[in-house]
């Protein structure tokens, strides 16, 4: 199409992909598990929807057009690197997976980014640090680990401890709300 | 294996320390049990929102130029999509079309623009250069969403253009303003330089002028000094040559007629925030208004009194000098301000200060527009009673009439608090606008209501003026104090918050 990012119709598209962008981000990193090209394979499906904005009919089922596209990229881009050593799952899993995450709203996922915002302040700073290393830093768990003289092993049994903490607040918090959760 | 089994299983391969003999049990347990399936989704979703969680907190940090577009493939078509704050999806977009990658050449514009703008670049009408960041080449076209920009030619041509913009550079000398409006200061050398609207084609003879142009009314033009030349390009095709202080309208038939100019009517220096008002109620006037909006000189305040007492009777110890106190009985402060029209991106920020308990502090803290209950068309931010089974919170309400969104923490302690309230033009699928709520600098949780069906139509109308304190049509009003409120046409983002909170200054 005539490239207008004022119209209307782009603006609602621009607007249908912005908000889906954490279900879509989430669904592409659950067919990949621990895969280190999750955002070049959000980026790619993210350029084919817009490639195919003249495809997608207002009104209709944005999230199930767009994660169709999506599978079909990470599965593109599973063939590619087909000799990697990460684990992949199973056709029959990634079917169930799709039909799963398909029920998620992105209303949904908004309100978790909302309820892990308050959920981290309930953690200790030092626990704080650790999941921002974990997610963020430039240095390594096993680097942090030798700085502060602690096995790496260990620290991976506190981040899945700390990360069933936030999910539990999560869904406590949603729960709160009612509503939506 | 145990629910939580397969929990520890999924984090250890989503930190990639699953032994390869774990998978299988693990695709099993996938495979045949829902509810393992579900908890292997809510730990992805989990995974990345902590991972855009500590990635916005890091991109929010201040930087010179916000908005910059970042191009992860140099050979090829590339839409980049950032999530600048992932917790309510306030979005920057990025859009670069058609690059390849050729030898830079000196630029014929280079822009800045001021914190927390929100602009998409398009280059797709470019010839195959690739313009240097912060650089336009021929054929470049802008969109400003919000915020403001200034453009700097190569021929000494300055120019300040604040959103809602769009603008195509078509040559070194000649712009096409679709929409916005931009202020022009051109030098001797640059004399010939042309702006061109949908209606207007301007032609500068050596000057400084501005020109608005609107999708829903007549193009404008304002000589603010000097000399320029205007043609009316419909129609009749009327031109004239205007002088300093003259000011004209384009109308469809193609005629020039003339308005009164607004020599404050336009920015023309870059601000070093979104284009704002500010009530500080401090200094010789202290219900002066100040800021960086166009036309804020022209804005009056009044404060309606509950009795015949002075005025300066009403300003108590603020957060920052002094605050305004309203009684709850009908004390309000009154503006000529329409306030934002439609989807207008805003922020409201102040600090507040309330007694707990009170029945008559609930009253309205700011608001503007159309008051039918039957529509979206005002826009009142209050504090509104939350029943805990042991004592009575005030929280924070955004009203729109048939909508409404309500934060969480107790406002109304006796104690200062700094709220800001952000609305973004764009929506969720369901229609309610993206909108977070900031309490002493932290971000709400927030409850939409009705939040069982798709919202109804949000739009701002032009009808009552902007107003602090006012009291709602069943008499209840403000009791409290407010320090320091600024509105912004934009969404501040949560460091600019923080740094109002802190500074008390933009």
């Amino acid at each position: 199409m005539a490239f207008d990012p004022r119209s209307e119709p782009a603006r609602e598209f621009v607007r249908l992909l912005t908000n889906h962008q954490g279900v879509l981000q989430s669904f592409i990193a659950s067919m990949m598990p621990g895969h280190p090209d999750t955002a070049d394979v959000l980026q790619e499906t993210n350029l084919t929807l817009w490639e195919k904005i003249d495809d997608f009919e207002p009104g209709t089922n944005f999230q199930a057009w767009a994660f169709a596209i999506a599978r079909f990229k990470v599965l593109d881009h599973l063939r590619k690197c087909r000799n990697s050593k990460l684990m992949l799952f199973s056709d029959e899993i990634l079917e169930r997976l799709s039909v799963a995450a398909a029920q998620r709203h992105p209303l949904l996922y908004d309100a978790k980014v909302r309820a892990l915002n308050n959920c981290m302040t309930t953690l200790r700073p030092k626990d704080q640090e650790l999941v921002q290393i974990r997610y963020h830093s430039p240095e390594s768990l096993e680097q942090y680990a030798q700085r502060i003289g602690r096995p790496v092993a260990s620290l991976y049994v506190t981040l899945t401890r700390l990360r069933a903490i936030l999910r539990r607040c999560i869904q406590s918090r949603l729960q709160e709300e009612g509503g939506l959760a | 294996m145990k629910p939580s089994e397969i929990e520890i299983a999924i984090h250890r391969l989503l930190d990639g320390t699953l032994p390869p003999e774990a998978h299988p049990a693990l695709q099993t347990a996938l495979q045949n049990d829902p509810a393992a399936l579900e908890t292997y989704l809510d730990c992805v979703e989990l995974d990345m929102m902590l991972s855009a969680r500590v990635h916005s907190a890091a991109e929010e940090a201040p930087s010179q130029n916000p908005v910059e577009v970042t191009i992860r493939n140099q050979q090829r078509l590339a839409l980049h999509v950032s999530l600048l704050a992932a917790a309510a999806l306030f979005v920057l977009i990025g859009v670069i079309l058609r690059l390849t990658s050729v030898p830079e050449k000196p630029s014929i514009l280079t822009f800045r623009t001021s914190p927390d703008s929100v602009l998409t670049l398009d280059h797709s009408s470019t010839s195959p250069e690739v313009p240097a960041p912060g650089t336009l080449a021929v054929g470049s076209r802008v969109i400003l969403q919000q915020g403001c920009l200034e453009f700097s030619f190569a021929s000494g041509v300055r120019s300040i253009i604040k959103a809602p913009a769009n603008l195509t550079l078509h040559s070194e000398s000649r712009l096409h303003l679709a929409e916005g409006q931009a202020w022009f200061h051109v030098p001797k050398n640059a004399v010939g330089f042309q702006v061109a609207t949908r209606e207007l084609l301007v032609t500068d003879l050596g000057t400084e002028f501005a020109i608005v142009s609107n999708e829903d009314a007549g193009d404008e033009v304002h000589v603010l000094s000097g000399r320029v030349h205007a043609f009316n390009r419909n129609g009749l095709k009327q031109e004239e040559t205007l002088s300093s202080g003259q000011a004209r309208i384009a109308d469809p038939a193609g005629r020039m007629k003339t308005i009164p100019i607004r020599p404050s009517g336009f920015l023309t220096f870059l601000p070093d925030s979104l284009p704002h008002l500010h009530w500080s109620f401090d200094g010789e006037n202290p219900l002066q208004v100040e800021g960086t909006l166009p036309d804020f000189s022209a804005i009056t305040t009044q404060a309606i009194q509950s009795d015949q007492r002075p005025e300066s009777e009403r300003l108590v110890v603020g957060k920052r000098g002094k605050a305004l106190a309203f009684d709850g009985h009908g004390e309000r402060v009154q503006t000529n301000w329409q306030g934002f029209e439609g989807r207008t991106p805003r922020t409201l920020a102040c600090w507040i200060k309330m007694s707990p308990n009170d029945p008559q502090g609930w009253g309205s803290i700011a608001e503007w527009g159309v008051g039918q209950e039957r529509e979206n068309s005002y826009w009142r931010v209050r504090v509104v009673p939350r029943e805990d089974r042991s004592s009575t919170r005030g929280i924070l309400r955004l009203g729109y009439g048939m909508n409404w969104i309500d934060g969480e923490t107790n406002v109304a302690d006796g104690d200062w608090h700094h709220i800001a309230i952000v609305e973004s033009e764009a929506s969720d699928s369901l229609g309610f606008p993206l909108v977070r709520f900031f309490v002493d600098g932290k971000e709400e949780d927030l409850t939409y209501f009705p939040r069982t069906k798709a919202a109804a139509p949000i739009e701002t109308r032009f009808g009552e003026h902007f107003s602090m304190g006012r009291p709602l049509p069943e008499d209840i009003g403000f009791r409290g104090s407010i320090d320091e409120l600024f509105i912004f046409e934009g969404t501040l983002s949560p460091a600019s918050i923080h740094r109002l909170m802190s500074n008390h200054e933009p």
